[in-house]
């Protein structure tokens, strides 16, 4: 009543109130926050909020379905379809007698370069009877919920940090496709590495989109470098991270002609002027004449 | 366990998410063209969920669209152990229509920072065998016996987005009256899926 304490804790009794509200996303903010730090540390599994957040899914799956207008089916495959085009059409432009090893051939899956689908057959001799829970169930159930709250938060930054990688392709593709333009496909070079596109212009301006990129401690930066005929790396920006692995980075370079290489490193510090191995992802620039 | 002569809904329901699972290991595969089959499963539930959160039928195609490429561009994100492709699907389709709602929404005092979308996504493996035998039918009557001031707070907070604090204030009732009204709804609701008569929809055990 006196002052705000934002981050209070809660009790289990002010969490039972407040479950219903948690599984709908309809607490305050600040509820919330409290509610998820409530529920990763204390030893009560709250089987109410496993219980009711069950259900909320339902609540639209019993709406009357509403057949879309004929159009739209064809828009999404034509969305889909043309930025797929833009990926593979990076990667014909890239698909260089390599001065620079790729990976195997076949592998060359850039969309794909995270963990494929988890095909996991969901439990079903644990709850045979769902009225009667057992306590285990009930934990993993909360605990599934927690860590679905975790990532419906993050999913708002996600989107952000895709519009944001989304228009770096654009401007990759814009680039790479413009007169005088050149594209590489970075392909990774070491075990889940970042992957990406990057396009240089006649001018020597430069845009590259990653995907895939660990997240860096401290000072530590993913340096972009350009390798030309003379075999020597010459540092032309660091990537800005986004926050889920997706990275961007515009610059400009002195106007190349074909064939250089674009790598990418992890370094230490922001600045550096020799690369710092390994190589973390690579690919050859050429036109797309 | 195999009553091979009877129809059982729940194996089909396990069929359809089996082929779902197929469907987006070839979208992870670089098939991009599998996107129509899944769009075709799930598009007018899809719409009808973007609609009713909407209410803007322009909007709501906007919505679904950026929900389908959304989801072929981040379908390596799909982990099984979360829930089926189909609420996956659906609770992408619910978060960017109450997004696409709110930002349309400037008086919204609902900070930009969190997302309090429910977790409406998951079916934790407590409760498959429940999950796989219910149908449309089955929840509408679920939601049936519901009092309409029960089902009127989950709809505001499930389909519009609002806060307990929100739809307190704009129905004029006390906030611990919101409050329990979701939490008796969201347990009947329950009750009236998991008791076995469901589907006669006998009920007759909502609260108050």
């Amino acid at each position: 009543m006196s002052e705000p304490r934002p981050m209070a804790p809660l009790s289990c009794d002010e969490v039972r109130e407040l479950a219903a509200g948690f599984v709908l996303g309809a607490l305050d903010p600040d509820d919330m926050a409290r509610l998820r730090r409530h529920l990763s540390i204390c030893p009560d599994p709250h089987r109410e909020i496993a219980e009711m957040g069950q259900v909320v899914p339902y609540l639209g799956e019993a709406l009357e379905p509403i057949e879309p207008p004929a159009g739209l089916g064809q828009r999404i495959l034509a969305a889909v379809a043309a930025e797929a085009a833009q990926t593979a059409a990076a990667q014909t432009a890239d698909g260089d007698p390599g001065t620079v090893s790729g990976p195997s051939p076949g592998a060359p899956r850039p969309r794909t370069a995270g963990p494929s689908v988890a095909v996991v057959p969901l439990a079903t001799d644990r709850a045979r009877r769902p009225s009667r829970l057992t306590w285990i169930a009930a934990i993993a159930a909360a605990l599934v919920i927690a860590a679905l709250g975790a990532w419906n938060v993050g999913l708002r930054t996600e989107l952000d940090s895709l519009r944001a990688y989304d228009k770096a392709v654009e401007r990759v593709v814009n680039l790479a496709t413009a007169a005088g333009g050149q594209a590489a496909i970075l392909r990774p070079q070491v075990t889940g590495g970042p992957a990406g596109m990057a396009a240089i212009g006649a001018d020597g301006r430069i845009e590259i989109a990653l995907r895939g990129l660990a997240p860096t401690s401290g000072s530590e930066v993913y340096e972009a470098w350009l390798i030309g005929p003379d075999k020597r790396p010459v540092a032309i920006g660091s990537v800005t991270l986004t926050s889920d692995g997706l990275g961007v980075l515009q610059t400009t370079a002195a106007p190349t002609g074909q064939g250089v290489t674009i790598a990418l490193t992890r370094e230490p510090t922001a600045g550096r002027t020799n690369p710092t191995p390994p190589v973390l992802s690579v690919g050859v620039a050429s036109g797309a004449t | 366990m195999n009553q091979s002569g009877r129809r059982v809904p729940g194996r089909l329901a396990s069929a359809a998410d089996d082929a779902d699972r197929a469907t987006l290991e070839r979208l992870a595969a670089g098939d991009h063209g599998a996107i129509e089959p899944l769009y075709e499963r799930y598009k007018s539930m899809a719409y009808a969920l973007a609609i009713r959160i909407t209410g803007d039928a322009a909007l709501a195609e906007d919505v679904v669209q950026d929900a389908f490429v959304g989801a072929w561009r981040n379908v390596v994100r799909y982990e099984a152990g979360r829930g089926s492709v189909k609420t996956w699907l659906l609770s992408i389709v619910h978060h960017r229509a109450i997004d696409a709602t709110r930002r349309r929404r400037p008086t919204t005092e609902l900070p930009d920072g969190e997302a309090p979308t429910p977790p409406s996504l998951t079916l934790p493996d407590v409760w498959p065998e429940v999950a796989r035998r219910l149908d449309r039918e089955a929840v509408v009557a679920a939601l049936g016996t519901l009092s309409d001031v029960q089902r009127e707070a989950l709809e505001l907070g499930y389909f519009g987005g609002l806060t307990q604090q929100e739809i307190a204030d704009r129905t004029g009732t006390p906030l611990g009256t919101v409050k329990s009204r979701m939490r008796l709804g969201l347990l009947a609701m329950r009750g009236a899926l998991t008791s076995d008569e469901q589907v006669a929809g006998s009920g007759g055990t909502a609260p108050p």
